[in-house]
């Protein structure tokens, strides 16, 4: 079994950019992902639990990065009011030469901009939904809500999204505010927070 | 034709990730980055134990850290027989955290505003200190107009910073101001939206205390220390003396480098009276005949307080002008307003961001 030193290596150089890249998609800030990513390894790796394998210590900074951001990673307001001065107006982050086919950037930019735009655990919601794949209990239960609460702030966030992207959906090309899984019938009571 | 999100967050993800310069395997700085990570570590995981594992902690996982930006020895002398906490002394001889310590959660000001949660990494300062907010929340068990904290509460900290276990700075305690924000019971019926930094419960007073940590060698102070990584300790001393009663390491901030020169190469037409602080020149933009945005890589806590000194000199204080946000610096005679901002370069890493605008100098 590896050292948590040596798992912690491992996770940064083959995970850490996938990770960066879910944290970003939560706070939409480049320098505020990797913040993210770095104070949540250092919780993660400070309890200690499931830090000895790549795999499961992943599982847990991922969750830590999710509840660091809900519990109110907050970007500073004034800043982010004269930002689109400051940069040229391109992708961000930026294309570069691995970027994909155009249609691909302008529909990333574009679902970009419009995540943007949603509340905090909204967007985690949509976040977990759709790009983590959990069900609507798992995710009431990652982020202590009621399945209730879920499906609303689901339901709030496709709205949100469809307002300026028109219609989305989910994998498979199902409803994106569609609430139904095939677990989702494993539904769980609300947890105390 | 609809939009797939999971498609999409997909590709937004992947992009972030390309884009970021946290890790890049082939890059030695992401090696410092995991050390930098793993010392963070290291220092919470001890901390439980007592300031001294703390730096034990710290200073032994330091020692295979030699790299750009980092000091590569200890810069004051080790004194064996130094008391503990002063000028050379051991830190490993720094007594355990008391309850009061342990529950401090410690950040700088620019990261408490944009998150009221502690951090271990403390930034990165230019100058010759650095302002730090320490807080804890206090029980209250008083009416808020009776609410008067025992000493011990708010008794002033010592701030020192270790290398290598050597205590190389030592702030003193006169540095650190004391303020405590006593919780209100709200009148039956009504709610109160209160602000709550981390750690601290809707009904407990919070303590806080502003550290400005002395960033000069403690064998010379007209010294600054040299660029690289130390480590906070904060000191509970008892009373007025020189005893030591409790210790926590509080986390780790970096010595910059010197900025060097302001930038040259500005365009043609730029004013060229701003006073622009030093640093490396990202980008400068005019998006419209007489308004420019430049950006400088400066990542430092403290960058922003410098540059609005340069101003200060060359344009007075600076004022609000009707229907615009922020304050400006105005030069009437040559005829521009410039405001200072923290900002972040399209890479993510901060910067200082100048809006000058010579097209409307604004009200006279």
């Amino acid at each position: 079994m590896a050292s948590w030193e040596d798992a912690l290596d491992e996770l940064v150089r083959t995970r850490g950019r996938a990770l960066v890249g879910y944290a970003y998609l939560l706070t939409g800030d480049l320098r505020e992902a990797e913040d993210l990513v770095q104070d949540a390894l250092v919780r993660t790796f400070t309890r200690g639990r499931g830090t000895r394998e790549v795999v499961s210590a992943e599982a847990y900074v991922r969750r830590a990065v999710l509840t660091t951001y809900v519990d109110g990673f907050r970007r500073r307001r004034h800043w982010a009011t004269i930002r689109h001065l400051t940069v040229v107006p391109e992708a961000s982050p930026s294309d570069g030469p691995e970027a994909g086919p155009e249609h691909v950037v302008t529909t990333r930019l574009t679902v970009q901009q419009a995540l943007a735009t949603l509340p905090p655990r909204v967007r985690a919601c949509m976040v977990l939904r759709h790009f983590d794949d959990l069900t609507v209990a798992q995710v009431a239960d990652v982020l202590s809500l009621s399945v209730g609460a879920v499906k609303r702030y689901l339901s709030d966030g496709t709205r949100a999204l469809e307002a300026r992207l028109g219609p989305v959906s989910g994998r498979d090309g199902s409803d994106a505010d569609d609430a139904e899984h095939p677990d989702d019938s494993l539904l769980t009571p609300r947890r105390p927070r | 034709m609809s939009t797939r999100l999971d498609l999409a967050l997909t590709e937004i993800a992947d992009a972030a990730g390309r884009a970021t310069a946290l890790v890049e395997p082939a890059d030695p700085t992401a090696t410092l980055t995991v050390h930098r990570i793993a010392a963070r570590v290291r220092r919470r995981r001890a901390v439980r134990a007592g300031a001294a594992g703390a730096v034990a902690a710290s200073a032994a996982g330091a020692a295979a850290l030699v790299g750009p930006g980092l000091a590569s020895g200890p810069v004051v002398a080790a004194r064996p027989d130094a008391a503990p906490g002063t000028c050379g002394s051991s830190v490993a001889r720094l007594p355990a955290p008391d309850a009061r310590l342990a529950e401090l959660h410690v950040a700088s000001v620019s990261q408490f505003e944009q998150t009221p949660s502690g951090s271990e990494h403390l930034g990165s300062w230019g100058g010759t200190s650095a302002v730090l907010l320490a807080w804890r929340g206090a029980d209250q068990d008083v009416p808020a107009h009776e609410l008067v904290l025992p000493d011990a509460e708010t008794a002033p900290l010592t701030a020192v910073l270790e290398q290598d276990g050597v205590v190389v700075a030592v702030s003193p305690a006169s540095a650190d101001l004391v303020d405590t924000d006593p919780w209100y019971e709200p009148e039956p019926g009504t709610t109160v939206e209160r602000f709550l930094p981390e750690g601290v419960d809707q009904d407990e007073a919070v303590v806080t205390h502003r550290l400005t940590v002395g960033l000069t060698r403690c064998d010379d102070p007209g010294a600054r220390l040299p660029a690289g990584d130390y480590g906070l300790l904060l000191l509970d001393r008892a009373g007025s003396g020189s005893t030591v009663r409790a210790a926590t390491a509080a986390g780790t901030l970096a010595v910059a480098r010197p900025a060097g020169a302001p930038p040259t190469g500005l365009p043609a037409g730029f004013p060229g009276s701003v006073p622009l602080a030093g640093g490396e020149l990202v980008s400068v933009r005019q998006p419209d005949p007489g308004r420019w945005v430049v950006q400088l890589d400066r990542p430092e806590e403290d960058a922003l307080g410098e540059a609005e000194a340069l101003l200060r000199e060359v344009a007075g204080d600076p004022g609000h002008d009707p229907g615009e946000d922020g304050a400006w610096f105005r030069h009437e005679r040559d005829g521009w307003r410039v405001q200072v901002l923290r900002g972040q370069a399209p890479s993510g890493r901060p910067t200082l961001t100048y809006l000058v605008r010579t097209d409307d100098p604004g009200p006279r």
